[in-house]
């Protein structure tokens, strides 16, 4: 194994999981503080992803929370497509193809949960 | 429950006491979190294990993040096995979705038993195994070719690169299945299972089976996760608040867990999990 090649793409998700964790925890550190201090009602069914891209975008803490919470949750689905990327990239095409389907497993599990 | 102020404090001590928790054993929070939900919050078990996937995510993605620009992940490994617990989370969470409440309570108190075994069992005669399992795939010579599926890392502890190879991956795959599938039905991260089949069947020294079993754990939460945010399990004000306590907790954890007696430690809660066991069995009607 070249390690060399390894270590690309490691540091491709070394970043990716860094930039995932701490963006979704700002926002969900600034969500929560505001929905206490105003006392803002949450939603008891789960908004569809559309509404909860409108709240986000128009300053909703509610919207900042649901926001955090799929960031968090989408952040090992942008691991693995750094980890089909990278393997792409490197030649090591059974992994990149390991790696897809992983992330079409991940991609039928957002289907099913959106369908609900 | 409503959260106000006193309760989010108290949600994110919880959180942080499951985190220092977590990563003092090394075995994750979530056999600790949603018994913490439900018998002393009374947060139905749905949205407590909702909850404790979403935290098994953001602490994994944490630890991942510098667990692999160290070099101690196998993702080559982790990739393969990872086919498996996704395909188990999502049969879990689809599952958990059919089962009752006292259902969902009674198999988590018995993979509290499961869990209260291995940890006195690593108390106790763990370090000899851990021995053994690595002198047979730890290569002597490193420039030897460690396979396909081996790999390497730096060891401060020896001093020196650690190479190995890679054993019996299929078992460990067929053991990966069964990992994602409690993990998606019960909201732990299956660390448990992953962490000892990983290093005792597949060979991989500890440190690395331990950040590999940690990169797979979050991507196994993230195939579950889903299909409970879309059954709207996944509280938003009660997530936050146990995902960011968990958060800060787990590098507390990581911080102290160098300068505690970790054997011991494990073996007393070891004992400390059987009478949580007991209680999440009364509280599903047993």
């Amino acid at each position: 194994m070249d390690t060399n090649k390894e270590h690309q793409v490691e540091h491709l998700i070394h970043y990716t999981l860094r930039v995932g964790v701490s963006a979704s925890a700002i926002l969900l550190v600034v969500g929560l503080l505001i929905v206490l201090v105003r006392d803002t009602p949450r939603p008891a069914i789960a908004p569809p992803l559309t509404e909860i891209l409108r709240l986000a975008f128009t300053a909703n803490e509610v919207g900042w929370i649901y926001l955090g919470l799929l960031l968090l949750m989408t952040t090992p689905v942008a691991l693995v497509m750094m980890l089909v990327y990278g393997y792409l990239r490197t030649g090591w095409r059974r992994f990149a193809l390991i790696s897809l389907l992983i992330l079409l497993l991940l991609a039928t599990g957002f289907a099913l949960g959106m369908e609900s | 429950m409503y959260l106000n102020i006193h309760n989010l404090l108290w949600l994110l001590l919880t959180g942080s006491a499951v985190g220092v928790l977590g990563a003092i054993l090394g075995i994750g929070g979530g056999v600790f979190l949603v018994p913490a939900l439900v018998l002393i919050f009374r947060i139905p078990v749905h949205h407590a294990i909702a909850t404790s996937i979403v935290s098994v995510i953001a602490t994994s993605s944490a630890a991942t993040s510098t667990n692999v620009e160290k070099g101690l992940v196998n993702m080559r490994l982790g990739v393969i096995l990872e086919i498996g617990t996704v395909l188990g989370a999502m049969s879990g969470a689809l599952t958990a979705e059919w089962l009752s409440e006292a259902t969902l309570l009674q198999i988590f108190a018995a993979i509290l038993l499961v869990v209260a075994a291995l940890l006195g069992w690593k108390g106790s005669k763990g370090k000899r195994a851990t021995i053994l399992s690595s002198q047979r795939t730890i290569l002597n010579d490193p420039p030897n070719d460690p396979g396909p599926l081996g790999g390497s890392f730096y060891d401060p502890a020896e001093g020196k690169q650690i190479s190995y190879r890679v054993r019996r991956a299929p078992l460990g795959f067929l053991a990966s299945l069964v990992a994602g599938n409690l993990s998606g039905l019960l909201g732990v991260g299956g660390g448990f299972i992953k962490v000892p089949v990983i290093h005792l069947v597949c060979g991989v020294p500890m440190r690395a089976a331990t950040a590999t079993s940690n990169f797979m754990i979050g991507v196994t939460g993230a195939a579950s996760a889903f299909i409970y945010f879309g059954r709207s399990e996944v509280r938003p004000a009660l997530t936050t608040a146990v995902v960011l306590g968990v958060f800060v907790g787990s590098f507390i954890g990581a911080a102290i867990s160098q300068r505690l007696p970790g054997r011991l430690v494990q073996a007393i809660f070891a004992v400390f999990l059987l009478p949580v066991a007991w209680q999440m069995f009364v509280q599903a009607g047993l």
